[in-house]
C-alpha cells in the first residue's frame, strides 16, 4: 500500500485541485451564462457575484495561479451559501442538500492551507511538496 | 495559513467521512430521514459508505477504507454521473495516498 500509493500523494493532490477547480467553474459558467444547460441563475447582484466567484476562483484554482487566495475566497463563498441556501432546509447536509457546498468548502480551506501543489504555475513555495 | 494545513486536513477527512457514512445509514436505516435501499447492489454500496466513512472519520485504517471507497465511488460514477460522486472518488483516492504516505514516514 505505501509502496504502490503511498508516492502519489502530490500527484492524486493535483488531480483532485484540477478537477474540483474545473467543475466548480463550471457551476460559474451555469450560473452566469446557462452552460452547461441547467438553472441559469435570476439576473439578482449576489447571483452575479457568486457566479462570477465560482468561475474565476475555479479556473484559478484549477491552473493552480494564486490558487491559495483564491481557493480562500472561494471557500469563504461556500460558507456563506450552505448558510444562507442550505442550512434552513434541515440539520444534516445530506438532508439539506448542502453536502457539495460542504466539502468544496473544507477542500478549498485546506488549499487555502496548503498552497496548490505539484502541477501548478504557482510560485515555488506554492509547489512544496505534500 | 500554512502551519494549519494539516489541522483543516484532519478536519475535511472527518467531515467528508461523517457526511460519507450519512449516506449509508440513511438508506439502510431510514436516518437522517431519506430514501431507502432494497436493490442488494445499493445495500452493498450503503453498507462500504457506512463502513468506510466511520474508519476514515476516525482515522482507523484510513488508508485501505478510503481506497475501497474511493473505487465505490468510482463505479458509482461510471454509472451515474455525478458531481457529488466524482470528488468523493478523486478525494478518498487522494486520502488513501497521504494516510499511506503518512504510515510510511511513522
Amino acid at each position: 500500500m505505501e509502496r504502490f500509493l503511498g508516492r502519489f500523494a502530490p500527484q492524486l493532490f493535483a488531480i483532485l485541485r484540477i478537477i474540483a477547480g474545473l467543475m466548480f467553474a463550471m457551476h460559474g459558467t451555469q450560473k452566469l451564462f446557462g452552460w452547461p444547460p441547467g438553472n441559469k441563475a435570476p439576473a439578482m447582484m449576489i447571483m452575479t457575484v457568486a457566479g462570477g466567484i465560482e468561475l474565476v476562483a475555479g479556473v484559478l484554482i484549477a491552473i493552480g495561479l494564486f490558487a491559495s487566495w483564491a481557493a480562500f475566497i472561494a471557500s469563504g463563498e461556500m460558507a456563506v451559501a450552505y448558510f444562507r441556501v442550505h442550512a434552513p432546509n434541515g440539520f444534516w447536509p445530506i438532508v439539506n442538500q448542502g453536502e457539495l457546498a460542504v466539502l468544496y468548502c473544507f477542500l478549498f480551506l485546506f488549499i487555502a492551507a496548503h498552497g496548490p501543489g505539484v502541477w501548478s504555475l504557482g510560485t515555488r513555495r506554492d509547489r512544496a511538496a505534500l | 495559513m500554512e502551519k494549519y494545513a494539516s489541522r483543516i486536513y484532519v478536519v475535511l477527512r472527518f467531515v467528508a467521512g461523517v457526511m460519507f457514512a450519512l449516506h449509508g445509514s440513511q438508506r439502510l436505516f431510514g436516518w437522517p430521514p431519506g430514501e431507502r435501499a432494497h436493490e442488494p447492489l445499493r445495500v452493498i454500496a450503503s453498507t462500504i459508505e457506512l463502513v468506510t466513512g466511520t474508519l476514515i472519520a476516525t482515522g482507523l485504517f484510513a488508508s485501505w477504507a478510503a481506497l475501497v471507497a474511493a473505487i465505490a465511488m468510482l463505479i458509482g460514477f461510471a454509472m451515474r454521473r455525478q458531481e457529488l460522486l466524482l470528488l468523493y472518488a478523486l478525494l478518498w483516492f487522494w486520502v488513501a495516498s497521504k494516510e499511506a504516505a503518512a504510515r510510511s514516514r511513522r
